[in-house]
């Protein structure tokens, strides 16, 4: 997939660059080597058709990591701790004019304990597995976390670094 | 010579059931995989029998899925269309995906949700160029009506596109809006696109199945 930093030296997240892109290297047919361009059967080269307007596309940070706590801890502090993360993301972006589009959170822990959070700006949902809705008193020490934030007017390393930050002091260290 | 015309006879009748396509599209964050378990619930029952009566394809935005997972632990069959190049993922892996779950599955319903960055036209023009064993796509969009105001400031030419080419507009989140911003809202849309059917729901209430049944011709539970 493609990654938020690329050679060509704009931020793509997995999408265009449009207009402004010089395309001056191939590719194979589905190839995403990262500038934004690649090879289609039907590729008409302006891509005004697929998307809006260039300056609709948002910043994206999407990944999955293992996140190993600072202590062991129960589900439901553990769900706390990613509220007041997303909160303070949130804060922050909404602090900074950013348009938050999406961000979802998806924590994955063993015997299939899963725990869903999602927000657009307002607030904020959440939704646990049925293997994990009697057991928040359960304790774990780590867990795969999967996200992804969706935001407009702000570029997808900047958005990368000041969720990363908030994470670590949040819940602690993180293994891509 | 017998057994090989019954088993010709009944791969014929088999491939002659035609698959009903349901496209989902609309905003990040507008509520289409909520939607999408409403709905997916209302076409199979709360068990999802052995065989698949109904397939999900994702397609998100971002190197990982979320939606998918959310969906798989409601039990339901859900293929992944990652997201990236619409332009390429939306011809040759959706082709592909629609044929593969036709052949291995045949299932009555396959529903797409799109990122929420694409517009239904795109879709529609490959499943209808490439794809095999389909009959009534419905192409529905999403809107979120509790940001509308706001949205149609950020991103006017998505949001209009995306409304101007559905053929059922879902206007979503009608419990967090007053009367009016929801009557405003109802305008909009309808000046977008005079004749999309236009209904208002809650994904996060009970819907009423009539909606299902009246939007997307789902009256069939089992």
């Amino acid at each position: 997939m493609i990654k938020n930093n690329n050679s060509s030296g704009h931020i793509n997240d997995g999408f265009h660059a449009f207009e402004e892109h010089t395309h001056n290297h191939g590719h194979e047919h589905g190839e995403h080597c990262g500038c934004g361009e690649n090879a289609c059967n039907d590729h008409d080269g302006s891509h005004a058709n697929l998307y809006a307007a260039s300056n609709e596309i948002p910043g994206i940070y999407s990944d999955e990591i293992k996140i190993l706590l600072k202590k062991e801890t129960k589900w439901g502090a553990f769900t706390g701790s990613l509220a007041n993360w997303i909160e303070g993301s949130r804060l922050w972006l909404r602090s900074n004019k950013f348009l938050i589009g999406h961000i979802k959170i998806f924590a994955a822990g063993t015997n299939s304990k899963t725990l869903w959070l999602a927000t657009t700006g307002r607030s904020l949902n959440t939704k646990y597995s049925p293997e994990l809705i009697n057991c928040r008193n359960e304790s774990l020490d780590s867990c795969r976390l999967s996200m992804t934030f969706i935001v407009f007017k702000i570029g997808g390393d900047r958005l990368k670094k000041e969720i990363l930050e908030r994470l670590e002091e949040n819940i602690g260290i993180y293994k891509t | 010579m017998k057994w090989v015309l019954g088993r010709t006879f009944s791969n014929v009748e088999k491939k002659l059931r035609l698959m009903k396509i349901i496209i989902f599209v609309g905003f990040v964050g507008s509520g289409k995989t909520s939607l999408i378990l409403s709905l997916a619930r209302h076409i199979v029952g709360d068990t999802p029998p052995a065989k698949p009566k109904l397939v999900i394809i994702e397609n998100e935005i971002g190197d990982v899925s979320i939606d998918d997972k959310v969906l798989k632990t409601g039990g339901y069959n859900v293929t992944e269309l990652f997201g990236g190049c619409v332009c390429c993922q939306l011809t040759s892996d959706l082709t592909n995906s629609i044929n593969d779950i036709y052949d291995k599955y045949d299932p009555e319903w396959i529903i797409i949700e799109a990122t929420g960055l694409a517009y239904p036209s795109k879709i529609l023009d490959t499943l209808q160029k490439y794809g095999r064993g389909m009959t009534d796509i419905k192409t529905i969009t999403v809107v979120d009506s509790e940001r509308w105001t706001e949205l149609i400031d950020i991103t006017p030419v998505l949001l209009e596109k995306q409304i101007s080419e559905c053929g059922i507009a879902l206007i979503n989140k009608v419990d967090l809006v007053s009367k009016e911003v929801l009557d405003q809202v109802v305008n909009d849309v309808k000046k977008i696109n005079p004749a999309a059917e236009i209904v208002k729901l809650s994904a996060v209430r009970e819907i009423d199945t009539g909606i299902w049944g009246k939007a997307v011709d789902v009256n069939d539970k089992k």
